[in-house]
């Protein structure tokens, strides 16, 4: 039945996207068809001029998403498919590469792609409830969400490998501590918080923060000689 | 005896190394302890232990110029964890920043103090830290020789956590529970992954992602969480 529904919602309110994981029943589990209709959305938020930056949550009450649904898997026709199916639609590429504001809001379980979806968000708040993980290796598998490339960048090395090796749960507060989150607010506050951040954000033209966003993503990836030349060029761009 | 030096022995699926480093100056043996200890790894290498921990004796994990040994351990496919039972100095710490994942004893001492002697840390010391705990952390702990305790060390990122050694027991046991194939690639694609630019680093993930849906231990810990129980994983 609830299958019906779409598995993600996208909502205006002024200048800001809120997009919902909405599969609730399954702790908002990501699925094929939320991937598909994921895809759609963020392409919205890319591309609707009237955005300016977006929120993400998940509906219910247990959390966020608690993973990728291990339900599908073993689905997937053949390796050579599955390669060609990743890179077809590169939905982690998309979500990264949104030259606007993203912050999660994270309640409840927020475990292996939904704590990926949530660290490729430039920004992370989380309610005193949320629940973090990283189980895949537990379950033989591996992170295919960017989880080993950008819980490294985030928390540091020791970290990110001690997460991904041991699978061990943690809370909102050692979640602050690690710097995954920038906030912990109680879980009635969560939304309102999110989306105050989101709003200072905002308060900068649009262009800048497209700018900074450059500067940090391709300046980590350069030599400093050249990441510093980068962004003296994008200073330039905007006050020209 | 480079057999007294370091010890093997295991503990379920858990390898431990027992640095057995004698004397009382700094570098003592310190030549012996890192030649027995990538002796240690290159068998180590042929086990079928899911996790290595590393360890010291008495007050020492090990000091002194340990030169070479870092190498070893961290050529290791299989995760490791050093448990810095004590003092952890010089070549010491080389070989600890070498390991995954790094837990101090309330009572450990960190440090990198080549440098106050003329020397360079040269077994990885000034990159590895660099990578570890960021630009200001990593110059001032190098180019001051200052020795931190455990606290600090959790507090800069040094090591992940502080505890006895039950803390470090049940984070192998822990991570000697998954899959090792799986293990082996996140520790690839994170260790790879820090020297590309982040969209090659997620092309790397992705790859190994898919590789791995050969292995019979995918299907093996799917079925395991299908029906609630806890899968034996064969490492294929």
């Amino acid at each position: 039945m609830s299958e019906q529904r779409p598995t993600v919602l996208f909502e205006k309110r002024d200048d800001m996207a809120v997009v919902t994981l909405n599969r609730p029943d399954v702790v908002n589990a990501f699925s094929v068809r939320m991937r598909d209709e994921l895809w759609e959305v963020l392409s919205a938020v890319r591309d609707d001029p009237d955005v300016r930056g977006m929120l993400l949550v998940g509906a219910g009450e247990r959390g966020f998403c608690a993973g990728a649904d291990l339900t599908e898997f073993g689905t997937a026709p053949s390796q050579t498919i599955a390669r060609q199916v990743r890179w077809e639609r590169d939905l982690w590429g998309l979500l990264l590469g949104i030259p606007k504001p993203t912050v999660a809001a994270l309640h409840g379980y927020c475990l292996g792609s939904g704590l990926e979806m949530a660290a490729l968000c430039d920004m992370r708040v989380a309610a005193d409830d949320a629940v973090f993980g990283m189980p895949e290796a537990g379950l033989g598998l591996v992170p295919a969400a960017g989880g080993t490339q950008l819980l490294p960048r985030l928390l540091g090395p020791g970290r990110a490998l001690e997460l991904l090796l041991s699978g061990r749960r943690f809370g909102a507060e050692d979640a602050l501590a690690y710097g995954l989150v920038s906030e912990v607010v109680p879980r009635s506050e969560l939304v309102a918080a999110a989306t105050a951040l989101l709003r200072r954000v905002l308060r900068a033209p649009a262009a800048a923060l497209a700018a900074a966003k450059r500067a940090l993503g391709d300046g980590a990836d350069r030599p400093l000689a050249a990441a510093l030349d980068l962004e003296r060029r994008l200073a330039a761009s905007l006050s020209a | 005896m480079s057999g007294d030096a370091v010890v093997v022995h295991r503990r379920g699926p858990v390898a431990v190394i027992t640095l057995n480093q004698p004397g009382s100056g700094p570098d003592a043996h310190a030549a012996e302890l890192a030649g027995a200890l990538a002796d240690a790894c290159a068998r180590l290498a042929d086990d079928d232990a899911r996790a290595v921990v590393l360890t010291g004796t008495g007050e020492r994990f090990a000091t002194g110029a340990v030169g070479g040994a870092a190498a070893a351990v961290a050529s290791l496919r299989v995760p490791t964890i050093a448990w810095i039972n004590g003092d952890c100095l010089d070549g010491g710490l080389e070989v600890a920043l070498a390991c995954d994942i790094r837990v101090a004893a309330p009572g450990a001492r960190l440090g990198l103090r080549s440098v106050l002697e003329g020397r360079l840390p040269a077994d990885g010391g000034t990159q590895r830290l660099l990578r570890l705990v960021g630009r200001a952390h990593a110059l001032r702990l190098l180019l001051t020789g200052e020795v931190i305790d455990a606290a600090e060390g959790l507090r800069i990122g040094l090591v992940q956590s502080v505890g006895g050694p039950e803390a470090a027991d049940e984070l192998a046991e822990r991570v000697a529970a998954a899959a090792p194939v799986a293990s082996a690639y996140v520790k690839e694609a994170v260790l790879r992954g820090a020297d590309l630019a982040l969209e090659q680093g997620l092309r790397l993930e992705a790859d190994l992602s898919i590789l791995l849906h050969t292995t019979a231990d995918r299907a093996k810990g799917l079925a395991s969480f299908a029906d609630g129980t806890r899968p034996e994983y064969e490492g294929r």
